[in-house]
């Protein structure tokens, strides 16, 4: 009986091991090979002798002509995913107040849309999405990739809200409306406040949607000093120079802000669409 | 609902549509009508014929069968197994696993690609360093469509397991321990538990997940446009990027949505399964 525990425990543990090597050496590899400096990169040595900051130091500075307008790729890739938050908060708050709170004639075809909205791939909707833009006369604009975001991410943060909003208590929704105060006024002063980490959850969401985004950015971005940060690092893949250690650099800064985010509200992010499902 | 005694049912409707406004006026102008748009340059018959007289365009069918079969299935049981394993959290590697885990979920797509075009790269990327060290010969992982295949898979794999993993945990966590008590106490193998017990439980959120992973990674466009770039030669193409070479490098936009339109009758038949399971949100 001991015995055969021993060995589950070391059989468990290995396993595990095995799982963590295989999950964190691309990370690990792309840290390592930004501390690099250029005559070490092409060695073959596992972990890392002479540790240096060159790479990023080049980085920050701009010192390399495809990281010429790094800090203003950054600020754009900030600019937005903060436009995105803004746009599917405002766009979700109201919609989640409404589908958590209310009942009403053609909310179930709303859900309908959310649902579709949610589901269908973003890949599918691109290219119709960027003609349509230049429609709109909003091409090489950062406000067409906000909009993107907007539209496609509202959903999902609609039902977080949702969910939010309908297991509020009904007591003090009632103890205001028996002070004559209106639906909107209940709503501001009593449901928002109250809802703060639900809108950290889906401001959260739709900042790493945005920041990741590649493609919406690749068709309606083409100005250089407009690109936002995973096109800059897209061109590194099709360059020919094996700046890799300055190419890893800008990958490791990149990824700093998602898992921040992703480590704070992980248990926000599982959630939403699969809410139902995992309770059943 | 919520005190419809103070509001005739009428002002709630009128109230409802209001504060839903802003979603149906962005669903409409930036969902709705590209979505229509595209229905009306994919309605020219002669692009249809066009891309099936394209073998690249064929290959891409045929590697988005592929693409999606073997990558979602593989990730679907891995993470079943991964969850599972999560939940001996008392014993330290699955601890530390159990933070690790989530990280190639948490990188931007990009920098994880990044990371592996590095590692694949045939004249000094560490997987090719490493081989030879055994006095294996440089493999161009890139150069050779089985290969360029396999590493995008692995690439999906790699990027997603995590999500779908701790979908699968939060569903165990939620199966009462009484019921493997139970089991323990009528000297239930493992195996029976997971036979009896989870997977029955776990069956439905199992389907749900994998449906909702079709149609994602139906529409996963980063990891060959990335990974591959379609090459070699055009050939790792999935129906998601061939739809950009069309539009973007051919300059066809008809054409390159027509190409992915083509899976459009099979998105309907994943999306009508997940709302026959799930429902709509609205109802709940």
């Amino acid at each position: 009986m001991n015995k055969s525990k021993i060995a589950f425990a070391i059989i468990i543990n290995l396993i595990a091991i095995i799982l963590i090597l295989y999950t964190i050496i691309p990370i690990y590899w792309m840290i390592i090979s930004s501390l690099k400096s250029w005559e070490d990169l092409f060695k073959r040595e596992y972990f890392i002798s002479r540790p240096t900051l060159d790479a990023y130091i080049n980085v920050v500075t701009q010192n390399y002509f495809r990281v010429h307008y790094f800090w203003t790729q950054l600020g754009n890739s900030v600019i937005v995913s903060v436009g995105s938050v803004l746009m599917v908060l405002s766009v979700s708050i109201f919609g989640g107040y409404a589908m958590g709170r209310m009942n009403f004639r053609g909310k179930k075809s709303i859900g309908f849309l959310t649902l579709l909205t949610y589901l269908l791939p973003s890949t599918f909707l691109a290219i119709p999405y960027y003609k349509t833009i230049s429609f709109y006369g909003l091409y090489n604009t950062h406000l067409a990739i906000i909009f993107a975001m907007g539209a496609l991410y509202s959903p999902y943060a609609i039902w977080i809200l949702s969910d939010f909003f309908r297991n509020v208590p009904r007591e003090i929704e009632e103890a205001a409306l028996v002070d004559g105060a209106g639906r909107f006024k209940i709503f501001y002063t009593i449901f928002l406040p109250l809802a703060g980490p639900s809108l950290a959850a889906v401001a959260t969401f739709a900042f790493l949607m945005a920041w990741n985004d590649y493609l919406y950015a690749l068709l309606l971005l083409s100005s250089e000093k407009l690109l936002t940060m995973p096109l800059v690092m897209g061109g590194f893949l099709v360059s020919d120079e094996p700046l890799w250690n300055m190419f890893m650099a800008v990958g490791v800064i990149y990824s700093i802000p998602p898992i921040i985010f992703y480590y704070s509200f992980k248990k926000y992010l599982v959630t939403g669409i699969f809410r139902g499902a995992v309770k059943a | 609902m919520v005190s419809m005694s103070s509001y005739s049912k009428r002002t709630a409707s009128v109230v409802g549509i209001a504060f839903s406004l802003p979603f149906i006026f962005v669903f409409t102008i930036f969902i709705l009508y590209p979505l229509l748009y595209g229905f009306y340059l994919a309605g020219n018959l002669s692009n249809y014929y066009e891309l099936a007289n394209d073998p690249l365009y064929i290959r891409a069918i045929f590697n988005t069968f592929l693409y999606v079969g073997v990558g979602v299935n593989l990730k679907m049981v891995f993470a079943f197994f991964f969850s599972g394993l999560l939940m001996y959290r008392k014993y330290p590697a699955v601890k530390v696993l159990s933070v690790a885990y989530l990280l190639p979920w948490a990188i931007p797509d990009i920098a994880g690609i990044l990371s592996f075009r590095w590692m694949l790269n045939s004249d000094w990327g560490v997987i090719n360093l490493f081989l030879s060290e055994f006095g294996l010969p440089k493999i161009m992982w890139l150069n050779n469509y089985y290969t360029s295949m396999a590493a995008a898979i692995f690439f999906h794999i790699w990027k997603w397991t995590p999500l779908w993993t701790m979908t699968f945990y939060a569903g165990r966590l939620v199966i009462p321990p009484e019921l493997y008590e139970a089991a323990k106490i009528d000297g239930a193998s493992t195996i029976n538990e997971l036979r009896h017990i989870t997977m029955p439980l776990m069956k439905r959120l199992y389907i749900l997940c994998t449906l909702l992973s079709t149609i994602w990674t139906l529409g996963d466009f980063n990891t060959i446009w990335l990974l591959t770039g379609g090459d070699p030669g055009g050939t790792t193409h999935l129906a998601s990027t061939i739809a950009y070479k069309y539009a973007l490098y051919v300059g066809n936009v008809a054409l390159g949505v027509s190409s992915y339109i083509v899976l459009m009758p099979i998105l309907l038949v994943l999306i009508f399964m997940i709302i026959k399971i799930m429902g709509v949100p609205g109802e709940r």
